[in-house]
């Protein structure tokens, strides 16, 4: 339930800013449509891959603990981003460009230490790890100001989608020697939203080249259910929001 | 709570250690010999500070949790420890994907497991048959052997040219031994012991998975003995009997089925009743002993207790001048449970059937290939001492028949009649069950006593 009013609250965001254009607000808006694509990549750096969690013994006559500790170390990845869009010119200095954009980070690795055992002298230390892939599909307003039609610094918001699959979890634990909590690969669709800022520099009056950087909260991560030796347990490894910043260059089209 | 145990997780030296600690108590078995059985321990140590409860054992494939020690669910305190002693009767591989094939001892529930560093790792021996003969006179030689794999003969002795003289290497590294006389293998084939009865010793080796050779012989610190003669082992190769040529006794030891080691040896319960006991043959079902008396043309027949080993209620068979030695045919071959016993002095061979502590014998017709007009000539051992079977060598056999081995000891034609129960075609209408026999005369050794096979 949670689940779908979220997803709703994305879609009726994204929809939000996807009609801005449409709005029959002023007569500059409904006269100058102006199609936009825009090409980007650049390198996605984020130290905040994974969280620390805590699985406690629940029954004393048959469970050990399991004590994660991400590492928390900074990673950084290629990522590229294409937006589709149109552009209005609110007045001769401000304009909006407003549409949809898509963006794919190359895959992060989620790593730390595994403390499991039945009480402190007797645990064992591992090491852990999986994947995550995060791509976003956000609606994305780009509102910016022109200098002398040359340079447009700009700042821009997006709300939306975030399709983080995290997979391929594995431990250091030796696999003959004892049972550790392995979980599957798990899908999350999760609310998301970016912010940023950038500058944009026309190279003729169609194209424009640009940087930008911008901070983006992916939303919730979380792998599939767990399981000891084939018996489901409760409780998956997951953190409530992944925060990335990203560095980007671009090359827009703007008819 | 969750703050405290992060605190103790950062500030606390932790030790590495699982909460079981599973480690082999003896070296482990690497190879069995297919229907041997070979033996496993590992002691199992609570590493944590709580008393663990209803542990239960996984055990791989092939493997079999014994009663003793562990078992197969216990209970374990903090920093105790018990040794799980595992029976295994296949191979076992430690890279098998599945971990059910795998050793693990679990938490109730199954979630929690712990496994070893050291996995048992068997592998089915394909070590060829092998012949042993021990003698008195030849300046302590052990004499290894070949069996030809297809007609049970042992090698050189093929009927086509019976008369060619085999040589068999000698055998037994570690020790120089003075009279090698009986010889007895363990459960899993994978130790024997040698009584030397001149050195008072019953000596213990390894034998090699490959070569079967006789290896790192050794004490068997078996002590309390005379002249030890023969010996046999319970069917489920705990325990050993040893006859005492000069005690007159038999004496009841126990076997460490992990090393081979004996130990405990005492007086078998039955006394000094025997007279120069030599061969000992146990019935499979481990109900009754069997001990030749050298001296007093009789064989022995002691019950057997179940649970002790202990012999009790000693009875004897007549009818021999000298019975050396005895072998029992398992059941499962076609003639049923007989059993064979060499008469040195009439050099003869009696076949007996079982009636509870005793026996009832009649001497076999044995016969031999002839290259003349005649299919058969009449068979004479030469002064037969020891005497071993093997099931299922005879050419040509259409069920499970024994092959019965005998050791011709005559001072400079010794060797080893290799006899088969004859099915068909038998020499003459009245001879079914009769010995069809050929000799292979071993060149080396001289008054061999007694054999054993390694099949």
């Amino acid at each position: 339930m949670i689940k779908n009013a979220k997803n709703k609250k994305a879609v009726k965001a994204f929809a939000l800013l996807c009609c801005l254009g449409s709005l029959n607000t002023s007569e500059a808006l409904t006269t100058h449509l102006h199609p936009v694509i825009s090409l980007g990549g650049g390198i996605a750096a984020t130290s905040n891959v994974g969280n620390s969690i805590h699985f406690p013994i629940v029954n004393t006559a048959s469970d050990e603990f399991y004590n994660y500790t991400a590492s928390h170390s900074t990673q950084e990845n290629a990522f590229y981003d294409i937006f589709i869009g149109n552009e209005w010119r609110l007045n001769s200095s401000l304009g909006l460009q407003a549409g949809v954009d898509y963006n794919q980070i190359h895959t992060f690795k989620a790593a730390g230490t595994l403390l499991q055992g039945i009480d402190i002298p007797s645990a064992d230390q591992y090491s852990y790890h999986f994947r995550l892939l995060s791509r976003q599909l956000l609606a994305e307003g780009k509102f910016f100001y022109s200098l002398n039609d040359r340079f447009y610094p700009y700042f821009l918001l997006g709300l939306g989608v975030a399709f983080n699959k995290s997979y391929d979890f594995q431990t250091s634990v030796p696999p003959f020697l004892t049972f550790t909590r392995q979980y599957s690969n798990h899908m999350k669709q999760a609310f998301s939203y970016l912010a940023g800022v950038g500058i944009d520099i026309a190279i003729t009056p169609h194209w424009r080249a640009g940087v930008a950087y911008r901070f983006t909260d992916l939303g919730k991560v979380s792998l599939g259910p767990a399981s000891i030796n084939g018996i489901p347990v409760s409780g998956t490894l997951s953190q409530t929001h992944f925060y990335v910043n990203e560095a980007m260059a671009q090359l827009s089209w703007i008819y | 709570m969750k703050k405290l145990c992060l605190v103790l997780f950062a500030f606390t030296n932790i030790s590495y250690a699982l909460p079981l600690n599973i480690t082999p108590a003896y070296p482990l078995p690497t190879g069995i010999i297919p229907g041997n059985p070979v033996f496993a321990a590992y002691t199992v140590e609570n590493n944590t500070h709580k008393q663990l409860n209803n542990l239960l054992v996984n055990p791989p494939n092939n493997v079999s949790i014994n009663t003793t020690g562990c078992g197969a669910t216990f209970n374990l305190a903090s920093g105790s420890s018990c040794t799980l002693s595992l029976k295994i009767t296949g191979t076992v591989n430690a890279q098998d994907s599945d971990v059910n094939n795998h050793l693990f001892v679990c938490l109730p529930g199954r979630k929690t497991c712990i496994g070893t560093n050291q996995p048992l790792n068997v592998q089915e021996l394909k070590t060829p048959a092998y012949i042993y003969a021990g003698s008195t006179a030849s300046s302590g030689l052990l004499s290894q052997c070949f069996i030809d794999p297809e007609t049970g003969f042992v090698a050189g002795s093929l009927p086509i040219n019976p008369s060619v003289t085999t040589t068999c290497p000698s055998t037994g590294t570690g020790v120089t031994f003075t009279s090698p006389q009986w010889i007895a293998f363990t459960a899993s084939g994978q130790q024997v012991y040698i009584t030397d009865a001149d050195a008072s010793t019953i000596w213990l080796c390894n034998v090699n998975t490959e070569t079967a050779q006789f290896t790192n012989c050794q004490n068997s610190t078996a002590s309390g003995f005379t002249a030890p003669a023969g010996i046999a082992l319970n069917t489920a190769g705990t325990q050993a009997y040893v006859a005492d040529a000069t005690k007159n006794q038999v004496f009841l030891c126990n076997v460490n089925i992990y090393t081979g080691i004996l130990s405990g040896c005492a007086d078998s319960g039955a006394g000094a009743i025997f007279s120069e006991p030599g061969g000992i043959a146990i019935t499979p079902d481990n109900a009754t002993a069997f001990i030749a008396n050298r001296s007093s043309t009789t064989i022995s027949g002691c019950s057997i207790n179940a649970s002790t080993g202990q012999l009790s209620s000693c009875s004897t068979t007549g009818g021999f001048v000298e019975a050396f030695d005895l072998v029992i045919a398992p059941a499962g071959v076609a003639q049923g449970t007989l059993v064979y016993v060499t008469d040195n002095a009439t050099l003869k061979i009696k076949v007996c059937t079982i009636s509870g502590n005793t026996l009832n014998c009649s001497t076999v017709n044995s016969y031999t290939f002839n290259t003349g007009t005649n299919l058969y000539d009449n068979y004479s051992f030469n002064s037969p001492k020891g005497i071993t079977l093997a099931i299922s060598k005879a050419k040509n056999a259409t069920s499970q028949i024994a092959t019965v081995y005998v050791a011709n000891s005559t001072l400079g034609s010794a060797g080893i009649a290799v006899c088969n129960y004859c099915q068909t075609n038998c020499p003459n209408s009245s001879s079914a069950g009769a010995l069809i026999c050929t000799n292979a005369n071993i060149s080396q050794i001289n008054n061999i006593v007694g054999i054993a096979l390694l099949d």
